[in-house]
């Protein structure tokens, strides 16, 4: 079992009267990547910055590589690098400059410094653009000298609040990469985000969180399982005189929940994960199989099942 | 790295040291900086332009030779440049990444909070350098004329820079604290005031904080008139001028480096937002906390401290300004002290024998007041820090409160004794063997009143010690009313100088004055009783200034009970309000079950 890098412990964090974390734990493990989603006001921003050391929890502890954000907030600090959602620059800076300015605040020597910027404008594709100010990029280069700046100082672990938020989809594909390749490196991620897909695509455990409690954590297979989202549906079609015979046999199968005509096709719900006993029935009962394909509930059916829209 | 090359590293490799020099170096700045800076000149010389004939400058241009004059504009203009637009130009150190919305960023980098300050000071030299090369012209021209001592020149340059040095680091150590425009505004203020005094010719200059009484010793000791109202010579200014400004950045460095204590509370324990209880009810302009936020903000700066600090913060905070006050105590006294030695001894100024007993004695009394209303707003803090338990020494956790208790009654105490030993050691020291006294039975040494300055010297520092005791005690229950500090000294400050100083002492004179109260039985009986409350009263009584009603042995029994109920009743109110502001901000919320 590879080594936990963040551990949250049973944190609350409230706001006066609203609890917008309540009794949260969760563990992500070195060069993994947590993915947390959940609707406007579920916690998730307030539980990165809670990790980050930007807000102090009224209970529980968070401990990044073994420390504790609450005591040592300087040297967890260190280890971390936290993209926030809202971009902020000081005024009248190129790019260049601006990444000169954080590698100087990260403490990175002089002698290092112009070679780590090199290096990450090249993994967020900002090469070239080290001249142009600040305050004339798009939103989307924006996002990627945002994630260029986080990571300069080389930190084990990636906190990102929202990164995605106003791409377009050619920029989010994009963004997607640069995270693949970020968890190629064996960096920890932790993200949040409102769009599934991605985090679907790029994370290996996903913490469903809504009206500041976990409702669901862990990875895609274990999230189906635990939402009950587990029903595997198959989209078959035979030759039209075999329709009936397929039904008919179908509906005799054990783990078979439903059986239905469609048009020209069947869709099939089983609860098995595996859909192979399917096929082998329909081949054992010699009926030609024109067409098969098999499909599994996605993040957003799980997420839509696992949250009732409630908020703090 | 090396520990020098790590603290040179502080002030060399600052990242806003770097964002200044880049901000500064752009043609716009120069063009502007090169506009004012000539156009400042330009003003300083029209007096000279639009009256060449007169005759204050005509006696001015006799004593000095042109270059010389043209000189001293240029260094004044330098220094007037420098008090008006380097606290201006540091503003921008908590407001740009604030503004920016950027502040968490820079938190979240880890950098220590004085590497992050302190590139401010660094960018300053660089704005100097700046002044004195858009004036480099003016300065050739001006030795060229002839007339300026090119080592009286050298050294003003050199105040001129611990000057700006001076006045960055004061404004960053009360940025803060304060809103950047307002301690902006206070060290503008504070400076030119400071530079003003410091023109004026003194035997004995206190004012040099700013290059001015430096600068202006040449047109003084000009004037053969002057002689015996200035120093001897332009060295001791100098050296007073450079040891008082080092010794500013020494003392303002320091305070940056330990920073504010303003606590993370409950209260404000996320970063940028401050939410009380009941706030989900209020409106929104009642939930916007500015003045707390941006403390807040910079006390999760300074989490990044190291972790030595860290964990002996008591001691380094407590200790660094106890002994901070004790060397300024000491400081006094030792001036206080040579200055009466040599203005006697050795200047023979002990033959007049008149006010120097009873001027001794006041200033005595006025070293140890200072020092004790320093250490009554040093030695509290604001309602969200009072009950911060702190790690002391080795991580061992001690309530703030008990620290300032502690460290107030025990500088009280230091105090007391120095004040009241002072004046016993230059009797035995000095006064003795010059067959002479710090103790004659009358107010002016030999003249007027009778006066016992041994009462004086005992009474009077206990009586002040006293009252610093009540005052200290209405402070520290303030603190927990305000929320700013500032805010608690101001209503203290004005509190007890106007009901205990100034209405007993209104009321006596009422009395004492009109000629129908005074025959009014009972409340004229009561008025020396009363006037005796006031502390400025009972300081009189000990010199014997007033007349018949409270001559020198009325009794100081009023001051002494007065003094002690307001203890009792600060001490009964600070210990009712104590555990609800520990609740309050210190314990964990009990959580909503349905929120």
């Amino acid at each position: 079992m590879s080594e936990v890098v963040v551990e949250i412990d049973d944190v609350t964090k409230t706001f006066d009267e609203v609890v917008a974390v309540d009794q949260i734990s969760l563990q992500v493990k070195r060069g993994q990547t947590l993915g947390l989603i959940g609707p406007n006001g579920a916690g998730k921003t307030t539980l990165l910055r809670v990790i980050c050391s930007l807000a102090k929890p009224d209970s529980g502890d968070v401990r990044v590589d073994g420390e504790s954000v609450s005591e040592h907030p300087r040297s967890v600090r260190r280890k971390l690098g936290f993209m926030p959602a809202e971009f902020g620059s000081p005024r009248n800076l190129a790019v260049g400059e601006y990444l000169d300015y954080f590698g100087c605040l990260y403490g990175i020597p002089k002698s290092r410094r112009q070679e780590n910027i090199k290096d990450v404008c090249e993994l967020t594709d900002l090469s070239g653009r080290e001249d142009v100010m600040v305050k004339g990029l798009s939103t989307g280069n924006r996002q990627r000298l945002l994630l260029a700046k986080t990571l300069l100082p080389d930190p084990q672990v990636l906190i990102l609040d929202e990164p995605a938020s106003g791409l377009d989809p050619r920029a989010r594909t994009e963004l997607r990469a640069i995270l693949r390749e970020l968890g190629s490196m064996g960096k920890t991620i932790i993200i949040s985000s409102h769009i599934l897909p991605d985090i679907e695509e790029i994370s290996d455990s996903i913490g469903i969180l809504e009206a500041g409690q976990l409702v669901l954590d862990g990875d895609l297979d274990a999230l189906r399982a635990t939402s009950g989202a587990t029903k595997r549906v198959v989209r078959l079609r035979v030759g039209g005189e075999q329709l009936e015979a397929a039904t008919t046999a179908l509906e005799q199968l054990e783990h078979v929940t439903s059986c239905e005509q469609r048009d020209q096709d069947l869709i099939v719900s089983s609860e098995q994960s595996n859909s192979n006993f399917i096929l082998a029935e329909l081949l054992r009962h010699d009926i030609h199989v024109l067409q098969f394909a098999e499909d599994e509930p996605n993040l957003e059916e799980i997420f839509m099942r696992s949250t009732v829209g409630k908020v703090t | 790295m090396k520990p020098l090359a790590r603290f040179i590293d502080v002030f060399r490799d600052s990242p806003t040291y770097g964002l200044d020099r880049a901000n500064l170096f752009s043609g716009l700045t120069i063009g502007i900086a090169g506009l004012l800076l000539n156009g400042a000149v330009l003003m300083a010389l029209l007096p000279i332009l639009l009256d060449p004939n007169d005759q204050d400058l005509r006696t001015l241009n006799e004593k000095l030779q042109i270059g010389q004059l043209l000189a001293l504009i240029l260094m004044g203009g330098a220094t007037g440049f420098a008090t008006l637009l380097i606290p201006l130009r540091l503003v921008s150190v908590f407001w740009g990444p604030r503004m920016g919305r950027y502040f968490d960023q820079v938190v979240l980098s880890g950098i220590s909070p004085l590497k992050f300050v302190i590139g401010k000071a660094t960018s300053q030299n660089l704005f100097l350098g700046l002044i004195l090369f858009l004036l480099l012209p003016h300065f050739v021209l001006s030795l060229a004329l002839g007339g300026v001592d090119l080592g009286i020149f050298a050294a003003g340059v050199v105040l001129i820079w611990l000057y700006c040095m001076a006045l960055a680091m004061v404004t960053l150590w009360l940025s803060l604290y304060l809103n950047e425009l307002l301690a902006a505004a206070l060290v503008i203020f504070g400076g030119a005031m400071l530079a003003g005094f410091g023109c004026i010719p003194m035997r004995f200059q206190p004012f040099v904080m700013t290059p001015a009484p430096a600068l202006i010793y040449p047109v003084w000791a000009s004037f053969p008139g002057s002689v015996g109202r200035i120093p001897q010579s332009f060295f001791v200014l100098f050296a007073a001028c450079a040891g008082c400004l080092t010794a500013v950045i020494v003392v303002s460095f320091v305070a940056i480096y330990l920073g504010p204590l303003f606590g993370i509370i409950r209260d404000n324990s996320t970063f940028g937002e401050v939410v009380h209880p009941g706030d989900s009810k209020r409106k929104r302009w009642f939930r916007l906390r500015l003045h707390i936020q941006r403390p807040s903000e910079i006390a999760f700066l300074y989490e990044n401290r190291s972790a030595a600090f860290g964990g002996n913060e008591g001691l380094i905070r407590w200790g660094a300004a106890f002994c901070g006050l004790i060397v300024l105590l000491g400081t006094f006294h030792l001036l206080h002290g040579y200055y009466t030695w040599n203005w006697l001894f050795v200047q023979g100024g002990a033959t007049s024998y008149r006010w120097w007993v009873y001027d001794f004695h006041a200033r005595n009394l006025t070293i140890h007041g200072f020092g004790l209303v320093l250490a009554i707003f040093v030695f509290s803090h604001a309602r969200n820090s009072t009950y911060l338990r702190i790690p002391f020494v080795r991580g061992r956790l001690v309530e703030v409160s008990r620290l300032d208790t502690r460290a107030f009654i025990l500088f009280a105490l230091v105090s007391t004794t120095a004040s009241i030993a002072v004046p016993f050691l230059l009797e035995r020291l000095a006064a003795v063997p010059n067959s002479t006294t710090f103790f004659p039975g009358l107010m002016y040494g030999n003249e007027g009143r009778p006066v016992n300055y041994l009462r004086v010297a005992v009474e009077g520092s206990v009586s002040l010690s006293a009252a610093a005791l009540a005052v200290y005690a209405m402070h520290r229950y303030f603190c927990l009313i305000a929320w700013l500090k500032t805010v608690a000294a101001l209503s203290v400050a004005a509190l007890y100088l106007f009901v205990i100083c100034m209405i007993p002492m209104f009321y006596a004179v009422l009395f004492f004055e009109v000629p129908l109260l005074r025959n009014t039985p009972v409340l004229s009986d009561m008025a020396p009783t009363i006037a005796m409350i006031s502390p400025f009263a009972l300081i009189m009584v000990l010199f014997n200034e007033f007349g018949p009603p409270l001559r020198g042995d009325v009794s100081t029994v009023p001051f002494y009970v007065a003094h002690g109920l307001l203890l009792v009743l600060m001490i009964v109110l600070t210990r009712r309000r104590g555990p609800k502001l520990r609740q309050t901000y210190l314990e964990t919320p009990s959580r909503v079950a349905d929120a």
